[in-house]
């Protein structure tokens, strides 16, 4: 099969397939480059896994996609609107179509895990308190924290919080939910439900999932397409099965978690005799 | 040398980034008073948090400041045979000075350090950031109602402490020392006056009211968000706090009293 050059027709439609569109992002945070020129497209309907490295600004993009941050230079296009070009208005108009799930749940501590999830109801519709009650209770049963309604976030484990910040995530019935690193912290149980939970959400909502992580096999297991971050560009991006055949040695030593190979097991430091010896 | 100016204007130009950060906060505070008229249960919870739950420490401490005023001034005014001047050396000193004072303190220091570590904490667990995301705006939701509840509560609670204080100097002049019930307040109702004195001290509260909780609010807001950071901010909310306050009492004692 010859590859053919795309027409506009199939150029657009590819386009209208694309959620998120980044293009030549530039980020620093005082001296450190975070980003340094990232393109990356998130397709509608998929599970799109960013993963890298601690500290190479996985949280930072999700930060930036949702404009809690500003970048030097390029632009997030999500459903066609460049997030950081909005008005504050537009952006929070934007912001009830997109749902985030924090690393610490974020729950609201003052209110319960039924007033948590009511919350966005309450704050962006005119629902009936009665109409409010049922979404709540599905939402809480989509998460299998029905019975757990009239709990504090106090009370409620790790996991359990997560899964209640889900659930407030998907109440407005979002276009995206953002997740960030979902698993960190976990016991085996609890993480086995949230990987479940996540690709089962994802397909049963239609919604389109952006899942940071540096949890391997966890988020390898549900990604439809992985993207993979580190020194502030895109080192590689593919199917889970095409990144873990890459034939790129940085990629295989992150893929399959090595202690040693293009990032050094030891930091930077003065040879062994010197120090030792003098 | 060159150095030491670096860091100077460093440290200048950061102080003025932070001063432009905290009006901005004021600004946003205010813009949120509409909505929080539409929703006054907000207003209400914050009056009963900085509030209500001030009133205890608040009142315990204007008892003990008017009985400490009545046994320092009834010495000093009976070496001058004035001694019948109590009531109205005990009322002038707590409606116009202490009881604006010494609440705004006693306010920096239980309810604008709660105020600090609340917003800190909710920083630092991303409950900030949930908001924003939830597209709600954190200055309009979280912090109008706990600016204007602390605007709100201030004169009240300076109110209640000149209160006590009056009846505690009462109780240690009238009870104790002897001077007689009578000229205790009908003294005390010639002399003070309602503009000169009760107004000034309320239109001190209030003013006090609003340093202490934009201050108390701001480090919260701006506190980094880590433990070591909101343990920081509430110090720097107590320290700064109590020094806005007299700093800010010399300049309306000034305006309204000085000729």
């Amino acid at each position: 099969m010859t590859a053919s050059a795309p027409t506009p027709g199939t150029q657009a439609t590819a386009r209208r397939d694309v959620l998120v569109r980044i293009r030549g992002l530039h980020f620093s945070h005082r001296e450190n480059r975070v980003f340094d020129g990232v393109d990356l497209d998130i397709r509608r309907g998929q599970v799109t896994a960013i993963m890298g490295p601690s500290g190479t600004g996985k949280t930072t993009l999700l930060k930036l996609i949702s404009a809690q941050l500003y970048p030097q230079a390029g632009t997030i296009e999500v459903d066609g609107q460049d997030v950081h070009r909005l008005s504050r208005g537009e952006l929070y108009r934007l912001r009830t179509r997109m749902g985030m799930l924090f690393q610490s749940g974020a729950l609201l501590t003052d209110l319960s895990v039924f007033d948590n999830v009511a919350y966005p109801l309450r704050e962006h519709t005119r629902l009936p308190p009665s109409m409010i009650r049922k979404l709540v209770l599905m939402k809480l049963e989509a998460v299998g924290l029905r019975g757990a309604r009239d709990l504090m976030p106090s009370e409620l484990s790790g996991g359990m919080a997560r899964r209640v910040a889900l659930a407030r995530a998907i109440a407005l019935d979002p276009l995206m939910i953002m997740y960030d690193e979902p698993f960190t912290g976990q016991d085996p149980m609890s993480m086995g439900v949230l990987v479940t939970l996540i690709r089962q959400l994802n397909d049963a909502s239609r919604l389109t999932s952006i899942v940071v992580s540096h949890d391997v096999k966890e988020t390898a297991g549900i990604a439809d397409y992985l993207y993979i971050i580190a020194n502030g560009k895109v080192m590689a991006q593919g199917t889970p099965d095409e990144v873990k055949t890459a034939q790129s040695p940085w990629v295989d030593q992150f893929m399959h978690g090595l202690p040693d190979g293009p990032v050094h097991f030891h930091y930077p430091a003065p040879q062994l005799e010197q120090d030792f010896l003098g | 040398m060159l150095d030491s100016l670096a860091r100077l204007g460093r440290s200048g130009l950061g102080a003025l980034e932070r001063l432009g950060r905290a009006h901005l906060m004021l600004a946003g505070i205010l813009q949120g008073l509409p909505s929080l008229l539409v929703r006054p249960g907000l207003l209400v919870a914050q009056v009963y948090n900085v509030g209500v739950l001030s009133v205890l420490i608040v009142a315990v401490s204007g008892l003990f400041v008017g009985m400490v005023l009545a046994l320092q001034g009834y010495y000093v005014l009976s070496q001058f045979g004035a001694e019948q001047s109590l009531g109205v050396m005990v009322a002038a000193s707590l409606v116009r000075e202490l009881g604006p004072v010494v609440t705004a303190l006693l306010v920096a220091g239980r309810a604008g350090s709660a105020l600090t570590a609340e917003i800190g904490l909710m920083k630092a667990t991303e409950q900030l950031s949930g908001l924003e995301m939830m597209a709600v705006d954190p200055v309009k939701r979280i912090l109008t109602p706990r600016f204007f509840g602390g605007l709100l509560s201030m004169p009240l609670l300076a109110a209640m402490f000149s209160a006590v204080g009056v009846l505690g100097g009462y109780f240690v002049g009238v009870g104790l020392l002897g001077v007689d019930d009578g000229v205790f307040w009908s003294q005390m109702q010639a002399k003070i006056d309602l503009h000169e004195d009760v107004y000034n001290g309320v239109i001190k509260s209030v003013v006090f009211g609003a340093a202490v909780t934009w201050i108390a609010l701001f480090q919260g807001y701006d506190a980094v968000p880590t433990s070591e950071g909101v343990s920081r901010a509430t110090t720097r909310t107590v320290v700064s706090g109590a020094l806005a306050v007299l700093g800010l009492d010399f300049v309306l004692t000034a305006l309204m009293f000085g000729d």
